[in-house]
């Protein structure tokens, strides 16, 4: 009795050992995720890889209301911060170099696909790498200046983590390079432009860099933001080359269908850029793909009804020249500011463009009525919707017809790369190595010109403008700066300009944006400066900006890195 | 429990003759209880005995042939310790000892010619009415008295009415009589609870309270018993010392989870979060029917937890459901609950034209135009003084749905429109228990029903559960038993905002203007918000856990026990929500479309499966006093979850949401994970007659978590404990004095709550990049993070001592414990390092932590005379962590460093507003370039005439200090009840005497005007308003110069005068009366009648009074909650807010 209930007994037990026996039992890899050396082994997985990228960190796209703010363009309801000279150092936090490891990854295992595949199967995919790494490094080049150049996969005890910062033309050369090569494998085709990069977005990014870099270095030079041993003039042929590469290989052209008085507005309220000759690159919105997701909507034309508190200034619609080709300050065609019916008359077609002038059309219905933007500057400042500090209210990027305004989930495309740019590059370089032509003109700055229906710039007919920004620099330098300004008005370049000419001085120090005459709106609860023109920061700046030139041109590097890197200084001016 | 048999008998005769009796019987595996009722009804003798004093287990076999009674009860009751004598015609069975330790004595009979003729007759009954035979009736100060008969009746004389009588009785707590003037006395003798023979659910075990060594607390199901509370987690916060319960993200939400933790923080990496097992296996308690719990235990220290290895490294709380009993009569029993609940503490709106002014100052101040211009403030007016009718201008109508926050001129309190004063929720159950000697069941049914608080667009949480446990003896050496569990629960939410989710709900509530209009001119619903909650679509949830065990117990020698069992539990899990467009009239006419661009739905499946196989084997023998119990034993654990989920856009119809009646794009994921764990554990116990203890125990653990060099962990715990006042020697101490217990253990766990593959480097590949690549959303990959390839356990190791004592007959009683827990090789990122790494840095096993603290437990519980009983309890609970190392070698404070505190709060000290300009202060321009009167003014602690925080570095930071610290303090609660007669009142009282609560500066509640209009709001019963304001301030609000809050600005500039500092650190500390309930127990005579055993109604309040020093507007739970920094999402200060709860319920034994 008792041994059969032992027998039973351990038989139990026996089975249990035996079950518990399973040696791999503790072995649980992932069941929904490839470890490391799975990966990088077929085109497809490079492509995933490089996919990552593709996202508004690095391709910020034309907004609502366009992206000056934080420079003399354009003003938000209250003063920027950085031009206000009243940021503050960052004591904690990081530097996004997330990135930099990331890329780096790539390029420390790409090669593994080599072994069944051949360069033709995956350079688009290689090239999109250099192009990205050329991307991430310009955005900390722009915000930090020197920085260093990473270019392993770093462990927690690699020596690099105490690499001093690298010199700004290192970093510069890094991404120039990068953009070469990215040149050289990625597809030439034009694509449709909401589809992989290409290399003609590859070199009007080298374009952008290097005259970024070439001006930087020409106009901070003996600076404590100048670079040691800085060569500009590499910088602005290389900014020269690049954009002449683009603009002969025909690839693409300016966008125009004859109509000066519209074309220019129209580019930005197009539905559709698949076949637009100008629109290199663009970000393609659409409701049975995104689904409504909140970060990826563009809701640019409801936005953009009213001001909401983001107008011009004053000191933008001045840029604009009269349609015999001279400066407000020059022109008899200038009609004065007492009403804005009449400041935009005889004016670059442009400015009218940019701006909502009261005769055109506000609103058109889907019964077919409409509204003019009259109604609009008629309830100016009733409501904080219509909250417009300077008074010109923006309309590049808007689409009057109803249909396209829709709330949270509106399928406007969005602009992210135009060939206008890359003829602005290249006059800008060409000037400032001091080898331009007027044919080198004709080939750039006159298209635009064209476009808008404005006489050319003629090189040995410029006639002096009192009011030039730049007095010190010479007048083909300004009058190119000015077709800068115009032609990429709200598009997010002027803050980078100003920084890389080292203008604070001249267009930001104590100066106040203004808007037009206070005279013609019903309520203005606004200051009003003693020539009648809209002072909206009267009170908030008194002394007008307070931008410290020695140190806000570029951001602090956080208090707690300095002390984690003891090779690490900090940014001039910060402390 | 106790249950009183007594055997039939025919004839009174004398107790010589009844015990000289001569009987022939045998008995073949009986059980005690079993043999004496056979034996009583042989003899034709009554013999009475209270079930508690013999086992249960017991097995009797054996043959009499004519032998006296006298002989064979002798037999059959020596081994236990139990004695007989005979009372008026009966035999009464006796605990020989009671249950401290002491002899009884037995009353000498009444000597008759000593005393007058005074005659006291009288009855005991128990709590239900039913007589107490054989209870001892001791006339005080002398050694006589007498017991009770079959029926409870007693008969004694007296000699005058200032005799005081005392009842006692085993297993019941005595009482004290005096005579007086009664002739009859009808006593009710309460079942003492807290008898030191009760047995207390252990690790893969139970054991005797009295010889625990380890620091365990139980609590029983009865205080669980009878409150509107609809989780467990609601009943059991503040029942156990340093048990900490605290709210979720989710708030009082129903069906909301909460977060646990024994003893405070353990870890700064991986959970704190104690292993909570329903009936030996790990279980969502979310989804456990608070009425099926017979007791909950929680294991404090190492050596209780020990035997649980790395699964339990922060305590353990055992959950036991209740069983049938062995001789028990099928009962049924029948509860509920009805309540009314009333949300607390939702923030009110100012009136709109106050607020608008308000704000026009915050913009002005920095410099801005108004937010609401003349016009509006002119309408806003106008509409409060009745003079301007709409809600809107009819001349400019709102055109945009969101701008009514903006345009409107309305006056909604919205907070208090959009939640409801009251909802009405209520739960049931039913439970059917009976058993005979082999086969024991018990059968379960419950449901909750709880609707939440949206005023529209209705909230729920419901749960089904059912139970069955069931246990069977095979023959005396086998027995099996098995256990279901089943719960399903369902939530039912709006969606809310469609594009964001719920959690943005309450953000947008408390700052939704008071001008934002209800309705439109026409009639018709204009406000977002409510046709959000109205028809945004719906989040539905769906959870099955199906739990089984099927386990086994084989004793082939009596005291080798082996037991095995077989867990399985499935969860399943179905959620899905069906956003779509949601149309809003405007004020213009026009739709607008708040909601999603076209329906979607989304339906997410899950399982998650969980299987565990143990199997213990214990010898348990008592040699000469010595008791021995060794057991080993093994276990294994594997979970495994999938899940799936699927998308799909363009539906034909919301009528049929599916992902086949939708016409756009469909994409799928999934998500599969799974652990292992295996392990080794053994436990020796040993006890020399109780008096001397000794506990070790030890698990050898494996875990699938770690890399396999580093993957197997031992940890072993050793206790020892004292039972002092078992010693001869304490019986001159033992009329103070009863029990005393010290006891002390020391041990080590493994901790591997950490994140599964943490040592693999995996490739993160996501679908749909939110860029569309040629007409597509492809997939994409990202790089993969550092790992650290020699992650191994991190180890707990806890010392703990502790005291048991009870005083004055065992009516109060002291349990203290104080506890040292290190935490080492805690996971800690290996060292912040400089950011080119571009990275999370890895964690590693190289940090330690020590949390030290105490627990303590003092109650009284007393009856007096008139049947009137009362208890009361106090629970004080303390820990305090520190950080013994880390590495941040420059010691920065925003991170752990060797000695921090948790919970510190740096900051400035605040030295008051500036009053004047150009008043003598430190150079505060890092904060801004601009301050002047209003601002604030911050003390130059290091007297450098400069205000900074240096390098944020412990060498070097400026003028910061520690200005508080934000962890829990000193956890509170007091108990206490009352009884007379079939009257019950109780109450519970729970709170945390130190906390200081820093409020984010995001958190409009409290600071009001925060650094933009958009994310501001004001409130009622708030300081949100005394704000500075000079002394010609001409606007309603008018001037305060001695204000609490510094100059608002609705700019960037606003956080100047937000640094963190001293004069905004709150007090949070609270006392809440979480409990309050009358109930009535109606008597057995009417009931019995009815076939009713037992009846009770009551009345129960929840959460009635809160105690704080925070500012009104804040309740201290939510306010943590919603914070931030302790896992709140997005709107500090303000989330589902909890309920204030008015209850009715009936209970019912049939």
């Amino acid at each position: 009795m008792l041994m059969k209930r032992f027998k039973i007994f351990h038989l139990v037990i026996l089975l249990l050992a035996l079950s518990g026996c399973d040696q791999n039992f503790l072995d649980r890899t992932p069941l929904d995720a490839v470890t490391s050396p799975d990966y990088f082994k077929t085109p497809n997985d490079l492509r995933a890889y490089v996919n990552q990228y593709y996202s508004s960190t690095f391709f910020p796209k034309y907004a609502n209301h366009g992206s000056d703010r934080g420079s003399d363009n354009q003003i938000a309801q209250a003063p920027d911060q950085r031009l206000e000279g009243t940021r503050t150092i960052a004591t904690s936090g990081s530097i996004g170099f997330g990135n930099v490891r990331s890329i780096n990854y790539f390029f420390e295992n790409y090669k593994k696909v080599e072994q069944s595949y051949s360069l033709k199967d995956y350079q688009q995919y290689l090239g999109e790498a250099y192009f990205f790494r050329a991307l991430i490094y310009y955005s900390l080049l722009q915000t930090y200046g020197d920085i260093q150049v990473i270019t392993k996969v770093l462990g927690t005890s690699s020596p690099e983590l105490y690499n001093p910062r690298d010199a700004r033309n290192v970093v510069a050369d890094h991404i120039i390079s990068s953009l070469d090569s990215a040149a050289i494998y990625l597809t030439t085709d034009k694509t449709k432009g909401a589809g992989r990069v290409n290399k003609w977005m590859a070199l009007l990014i080298q374009s952008r860099v290097a005259l970024f870099e070439g001006s930087w270095e020409k106009y901070h030079a003996n600076t404590p933001f100048g670079a040691a041993g800085g060569n500009p003039q590499k910088y602005f042929a290389k900014a020269a080359e690049a954009a002449l590469k683009v603009m002969e290989s025909g690839v693409y052209n300016i966008y125009s269908t004859g109509k000066p008085s519209s074309d220019y507005k129209d580019l930005f309220a197009l539905q559709d850029y698949s076949s637009n000759p100008e629109v290199m690159f663009w970000r393609e919105y659409n409701n049975d793909l995104t689904r409504g997701d909140v970060d990826f909507v563009n809701d640019r034309n409801i936005r953009m009804e009213t001001p909401s508190g983001n107008t011009l200034t004053k000191e933008l619609a001045d840029a604009y020249l009269c349609t015999d080709g001279k400066a407000i300050s020059q022109s008899p065609l200038f009609m004065g500011y007492s009403d804005l019916t009449k400041e935009i008359q005889n004016r670059d077609p442009r400015f009218a463009q940019t701006i909502a002038p009261p005769a055109e059309t506000w609103k058109i219905f889907a019964n077919g009525t409409s509204q003019t933007w009259k109604d609009a500057y008629d309830r100016l400042n009733s409501t904080a919707d219509f909250n417009a500090p300077t008074g010109y209210i923006i309309q590049k990027g808007y689409n009057p017809n109803m249909v396209y305004h829709v709330q949270q989930y509106e399928q406007s495309p969005a602009i992210i790369y135009r060939y206008a740019e890359v003829l602005l590059n290249y006059a800008e370089a060409k000037a400032e190595l001091g080898t331009i032509t007027q044919q080198d003109i004709d080939i750039s700055v006159k298209k635009l010109r064209d476009r808008a229906g404005m006489p050319n710039l003629v090189i040995n007919g410029i006639e002096t403008d009192p009011k030039w920004d730049f007095p010190g620099l010479s007048p083909l330098i300004n009058e190119i700066r000015r077709e800068r300004r115009v032609e990429l008005a709200l598009e997010g370049f002027r803050w980078n300009d100003i920084a890389r000419w080292a203008a604070a001085n001249q267009l930001i120090i104590g100066k106040r944006p203004k808007g037009f005459k206070a005279s013609q709106i019903k309520v203005n609860p606004f200051s009003v400066d003693e020539d009648g023109f809209l002072d909206p920061f009267k009170n908030a700046l008194p002394n007008g900006y307070r931008f410290k030139p020695d140190r806000d041109y570029l951001n602090s590097i956080p208090m707690s890195e300095i002390v984690l890197n003891p090779a690490l200084t900090q940014n001039p001016g910060w402390f | 429990m106790t249950i009183l048999l007594t055997g039939m008998a025919m004839a009174h005769v004398t107790a010589q003759e009844m015990l000289q009796k001569r009987i022939s019987i045998s008995f073949e595996k009986a059980t005690l209880p079993e043999a004496i009722l056979q034996l009583s009804e042989r003899a034709k003798v009554d013999i009475t005995f209270n079930s508690a004093i013999l086992p249960k287990r017991s097995s009797v076999s054996g043959h009499y042939k004519g032998q006296t009674l006298e002989t064979i009860l002798t037999q059959l009751l020596s081994p236990y310790d139990v004695s007989f004598l005979v009372v008026e015609g009966q035999v009464v069975l006796r605990k020989n000892r009671k249950a401290d330790g002491e002899l009884p004595t037995l009353p000498a009979p009444v000597q008759e010619n000593d005393l007058p003729d005074r005659r006291i007759t009288g009855r005991v009954t128990d709590e239900t009415g039913n007589g107490l035979p054989g209870v001892s009736i001791l006339v005080k100060g002398t050694q006589q008295g007498m017991i009770t008969n079959s029926n409870g009746e007693f008969s004694i004389s007296i000699s005058d009415e200032n005799t005081m009588l005392v009842f006692s009785f085993v297993g019941y707590i005595s009482q004290e009589q005096q005579v007086r003037n009664r002739d009859i006395i009808h006593i009710v003798l309460n079942p003492d609870n807290k008898a030191l023979e009760e047995v207390v659910v252990i690790g893969y075990g139970t054991q005797k309270k009295v010889n625990l060594t380890g620091s365990v607390d139980v609590i029983s199901g009865d205080k669980l018993a009878n409150r509107s509370a609809n989780n467990v987690a609601d009943l059991v916060k503040g029942a156990s010392p340093n048990l900490n319960i605290t709210m979720g993200m989710r708030g009082g939400e129903p069906g909301a989870t909460s977060s646990w933790n024994i003893r405070g923080t353990g870890s700064i990496q991986g959970s704190s979060a104690p292993l909570v097992l329903v009936d030996g296996v790990e279980m969502n308690i979310n989804n456990v029917d608070p009425e099926s719990i017979a007791s909950i235990s929680v294991l404090k220290d190492a050596s209780a937890s020990a035997i649980y290895g790395s699964r339990a490294p922060f305590g353990v709380i055992l959950i036991t459901t209740k069983k049938g009993g062995k001789g028990e009569k099928v009962s049924i029993q029948y509860s509920n609950n009805l309540s009314f609940a009333s949300p607390l503490k939702v923030p009110g709106f100012i009136d709109s034209y106050t607020w608008a002014t308000a704000y026009n100052q915050a913009n002005a101040n920095a410099g801005l135009t108004p937010v609401y211009s003349n016009e509006q403030m002119v309408r806003i007016k106008g509409y409060i003084d009745g003079t301007f009718p709409h809600e809107y201008d009819p001349e400019n109508p709102i055109d945009n749905v969101f701008a009514g926050r903006r345009n409107g001129n309305a006056n909604y309190d919205w907070p208090n429109v959009l939640i409801k004063d009251v909802s009405f929720s209520q739960k049931h159950n039913l439970n059917v228990s009976g058993g005979n000697d082999k086969t024991q069941y018990f059968l379960s049914g419950g449901y909750v029903n709880m609707p939440g608080m949206y005023a529209y667009g209705n909230d729920s949480y419901q749960r089904y559960n059912f139970l069955t446990n069931f246990s069977s003896r095979i023959n005396s050496w086998l027995s099996f038993n098995s256990s279901l569990k089943y719960a399903k629960g369902k939530t039912d939410f709006p969606l809310g905002e469609t594009t964001v989710g719920r959690e943005h709900f309450f953000r947008e509530i408390i700052m939704f203007a008071p001008m934002m209009p209800f309705y439109n001119i026409n009639g018709s619903i204009q406000s977002p918000l409510v046709r959000l909650l109205q028809s945004s679509g719906r989040d539905k949830t769906e959870v099955n856990d199906f739990f089984i065990t099927l386990g086994s117990e084989v004793e082939p020698v009596k005291g080798w026990k082996t037991n095995f069992s077989y867990n399985y539990n499935l969860i399943g899990s179905r959620n899905a929500t069906n956003p779509h467009p949601v149309w809003v009239e405007l004020g213009n006419g026009q739709l607008g479309n708040i909601g999603k661009p076209a329906s979607t739905y989304t339906s997410a499946f899950s399982q998650n499966a969980y299987n565990l196989i143990n199997a213990t084997t214990s010898y348990e023998a008592t040699v000469n006093g010595h008791y021995f119990k060794p057991m080993i034993g093994y276990e294994q654990e594997l979970r495994h979850f999938s899940g799936i989920n699927a998308t799909a856009s363009n539906l034909i119809t919301d009528a049929v949401p599916s992902i086949n009646t939708a016409l756009g794009e469909k994409t799928v994921r999934d998500e599969i994970y799974h652990w292992a764990t295996q392990g080794i554990f053994g436990r020796l116990n040993y006890n020399y007659n109780e008096k001397y203890l000794l506990e070790l125990s030890a698990r050898y653990n494996g875990s699938s978590r770690f890399p396999k060099e580093s993957r197997w962990g031992f940890f072993p715990s050793a206790s020892a404990g004292y039972n002092i006042s078992r010693e001869d020697f304490w019986a001159a101490v033992d009329p103070y004095v009863n029990t005393l217990k010290i006891r002390g253990s020391y041990g080590s766990l493994g901790n591997q709550n950490v994140a599964n593959y943490l040592y693999l480097s995996t490739i993160p590949v996501t679908n749909e990049l939110k860029w569309i690549i040629d007409k597509e959303r492809p997939a994409f990959a990202r790089a993969p993070g550092l790992i650290s390839d020699d992650l191994t356990w991190e180890t707990i190791t806890t010392l703990n001592v502790g005291i048991d004592a009870g005083f004055l007959r065992n009516r109060l009683n002291l349990v203290f414990d104080w506890f040292n827990r290190i935490s080492t090789d805690m996971l800690g990122p290996t060292v912040t390092l400089p950011y080119v790494l571009g990275a999370s840095t890895p964690q590693s096993n190289n940090a330690k932590m020590s949390t030290n603290g105490f627990e303590l437990l003092l109650s009284w519980e007393d009856n007096l005379s008139n049947n009137l009983s009362y208890d009361i309890k106090l629970g004080l609970g303390d820990s305090k962590s520190k950080i013994i190392r880390y590495r941040n070698d420059k010691g920065v404070i925003d991170t752990w460093y060797d000695g921090k505190q948790l919970g510190e709060i740096w900051g400035f000290e605040s030295d008051g507003l500036i009053r004047s300009a150009g008043e003598n202060m430190a150079d505060q321009s890092k904060y801004y370039a601009r301050w002047g009167p209003g601002d604030m003014k911050y003390k130059d602690l290091n007297n450098d005439n400069v205000i900074n925080d240096g390098q944020r570095t412990l060498a070097d930071h400026g003028d910061l200090k520690v200005i508080g610290n934000d962890a829990a303090r000193y956890n509170l609660s007091l108990s206490g009840g009352v009884r007379w007669k079939g009257v019950d009142v109780s109450m519970f009282w729970q709170g945390v005497a130190r906390r200081n609560y820093y409020p984010d500066l995001n958190s409009t509640i409290f600071w009001g005007l925060t650094s933009n209009w958009g994310s501001s709001g004001l409130y009622k019963n708030s300081q949100n308003l005394d704000y500075w304001r000079p002394a010609d301030e001409t606007n309603i609000l008018g001037p305060n110069t001695d204000a609490y809050f510094a100059r608002p600005y609705f700019t960037a500039e606003t956080n100047k005068n937000r640094q963190v500092q001293s004069r905004y650190l709150l007090n949070a500390a609270y006392m809440r009366l979480r409990n309050l309930q009358v109930g009535y127990t109606i008597p057995g005579k009417i009931l019995n009648k009815a076939g009713v055993q037992k009846a009770r109604i009551y009345f129960s309040g929840e959460n009635l009074l809160l105690l704080s020093r925070l500012p009104k507007i804040f309740d201290p739970e939510t306010a943590f909650a919603s914070d931030p920094k302790y896992g709140g999402y997005l709107t500090s200060g303000v989330i589902y807010p909890i309920s204030r709860t008015l209850s009715f319920g009936i209970n019912l034994t049939l």
